[in-house]
């Protein structure tokens, strides 16, 4: 067993290798049962604190460790001293990753794992002792409340070896099962050491500039990041949740401001009139109407009566309805305020048309027109309609004014303006994901394959 | 619900309804009709008619 429950770490100890004679450095003498000689690769274990006995040959490194053996540093608020690395790969493929056994003094053993640039701090039950509460079936993990998903499933080989151990690494053949929820990662493996009993680890990705500020190293020493880490977490995931609730937040105050606003200053119709309108005479000819022999009928123009706008600016809407039945009318209609003679111009044209034809009736077009003005300033106003049409049987036009109308129209721009980024994140967010799923078997997306 | 990494957006999002909230006061619209300012003193541009102002408002 490693040593564990010291106040720090044990002196490193170094003997002769039985084989080959070179010196090896144990730093944990009294904790570490197996050791490797990386000069002759030979797998010692120590049967008597002072009898180191060489078992087998095992599979060198082929690569230096990046964080060296004996390297002491500080991860996740403990310290740890490196004392091991292996090089593993999943068996039957050619995917291989590396793996740092980190001793603490007071717990024991964690690991620090890296594939293509993604590292995971992994820790068993003695660090986390509510895995032994963990649970898992073929598609799922459970572990502190978090459902993990399973990512991929495969069985470890060891390539390459050095460093120290307290239990025989080499006679470890499990079947692991691994899940996620990132940036965690639940590790299940079956077989260690020959039981069958399934043992959890669980992991937590971790930045190589943490690490490397850890173990006082250069963080550009480390392998650059390739595709996405099993347990990478999403910048966007990870924010999502608080970015939706913001936003469901701005659009409930975008309609709180409208209900207030509209509280104070309600909605109110200053006019609202059916007008009679007829036909100017030609002044050449009084028996022809002005601008019959074009086909457009131009009626009289007319005043409304005068109405009073009480607010301060507001938006005014203007609708002018006419019994336009298959045919069109054009209204230019003319805001005039009567106190500064500004006026604001507006041409709407009216048309509405309908049939029937091969079996289906049709209709087009619609018998009222909406002007929408902005900013119009408080005060006394009238309103001169000049229209035109291309039916003369046209006998009354219908004007509406309302003040201060609710302008749905200005909530959705403001709407769409406000989810924009969070559509942007959640697009961002699912490629991620996809992208992940892509390196596993077990995609809840839709693959080609 | 830590809003760090959103500042930005929340910055932006409070410009947007500071903005709405003046634009609602003061009855900007942003979908208003094209009106065409004080024509009944020049009254060139009215399509159907080609005759001065009608009417005398003053």
């Amino acid at each position: 067993m490693a040593t564990v429950k010291q106040l720090s770490f044990p002196e490193p100890e170094t003997f002769k290798c039985p084989n080959c004679h070179e010196s090896i450095t144990l730093f944990d003498p009294d904790g570490s049962e197996f050791c490797i000689c990386g000069s002759c690769n030979s797998f010692i274990r120590f049967v008597t604190a002072y009898t180191p006995k060489v078992q087998k040959n095992v599979p060198p490194v082929k690569a230096k460790p990046l964080i060296p053996l004996g390297a002491e540093g500080t991860l996740k608020d403990h310290k740890f001293r490196v004392i091991a690395y292996l090089e593993k790969k999943e068996k039957g493929t050619s995917y291989g990753w590396k793996e740092y056994l980190l001793y603490n003094y007071e717990k024991g053993y964690a690991t620090l794992s890296e594939f293509n640039g993604h590292w995971n701090f992994i820790v068993d039950k003695i660090w986390e002792p509510s895995l032994e509460k963990a649970y898992s079936d073929s598609g799922t993990a459970t572990h502190n409340n978090i459902e993990y998903r399973i990512f991929n499933k495969y069985t470890p080989v060891i390539t390459g070896l050095i460093g120290e151990f307290d239990w025989d690494v080499m006679e470890d053949h499990p079947r692991v099962n691994e899940y996620i929820a990132p940036p965690f990662i639940i590790s299940r493996e079956v077989g260690n050491s020959g039981s069958n009993k399934a043992q959890y680890f669980w992991g937590e990705y971790t930045e190589p500039e943490e690490i490397a500020e850890g173990f006082g190293l250069n963080a550009d020493s480390f392998p650059p990041k390739v595709e996405i880490g099993a347990n990478q977490p999403s910048r966007q995931g990870a924010s999502f949740d608080t970015l939706a609730k913001v936003s469901i937040l701005a659009a409930l105050a975008v309609l709180l401001v409208v209900f207030l606003f509209r509280a104070i200053r309600p909605e109110r119709e200053l006019l609202n009139s059916d007008f009679n309108i007829s036909f100017e005479r030609n002044s050449t000819d009084s028996t022809s109407y002005l601008g019959s022999s074009s086909g457009t009928y131009e009626y009289k123009p007319f005043l409304s009566s005068s109405f009073e706008q009480p607010y301060g600016k507001t938006t005014l809407e203007i609708e002018v309805r006419a019994n336009v039945d298959n045919s069109w009318m054009e209204a230019t209609v003319v805001l005039v305020n009567e106190g500064t003679n500004e006026t604001w111009e507006v041409t709407k044209g009216i048309e509405y048309y309908h049939g029937y034809e091969s079996g289906e009736s049709w209709s087009e077009g619609s018998k009222s027109q909406s002007i929408i003005l902005s900013k119009i300033p408080e005060g006394k106003y009238h309103l001169n309609i000049y229209p035109a049409s291309g039916d003369p049987t046209q006998t009354y036009l219908h004007i509406a004014v309302t003040a201060n109308v609710m302008m749905w129209r200005n909530i959705l721009l403001v709407w769409l303006l406000l989810s924009i980024y969070p559509i942007i994140s959640y697009i961002r967010w699912t490629s991620f994901e996809r992208k992940r799923w892509m390196s596993s078997d077990y995609s809840p997306y839709e693959t080609d394959n | 619900m830590d809003i760090k990494p959103l500042k930005y957006y929340i910055g932006f999002m409070l410009v947007i309804l500071f903005y709405f909230g003046y634009a609602t006061w003061n009855g900007i619209t942003f979908w208003a009709d094209k009106a065409e300012k004080n024509t009944e003193y020049t009254n060139t541009n009215r399509g159907h008619f080609g005759s001065g102002a009608r009417f005398y408002h003053k």
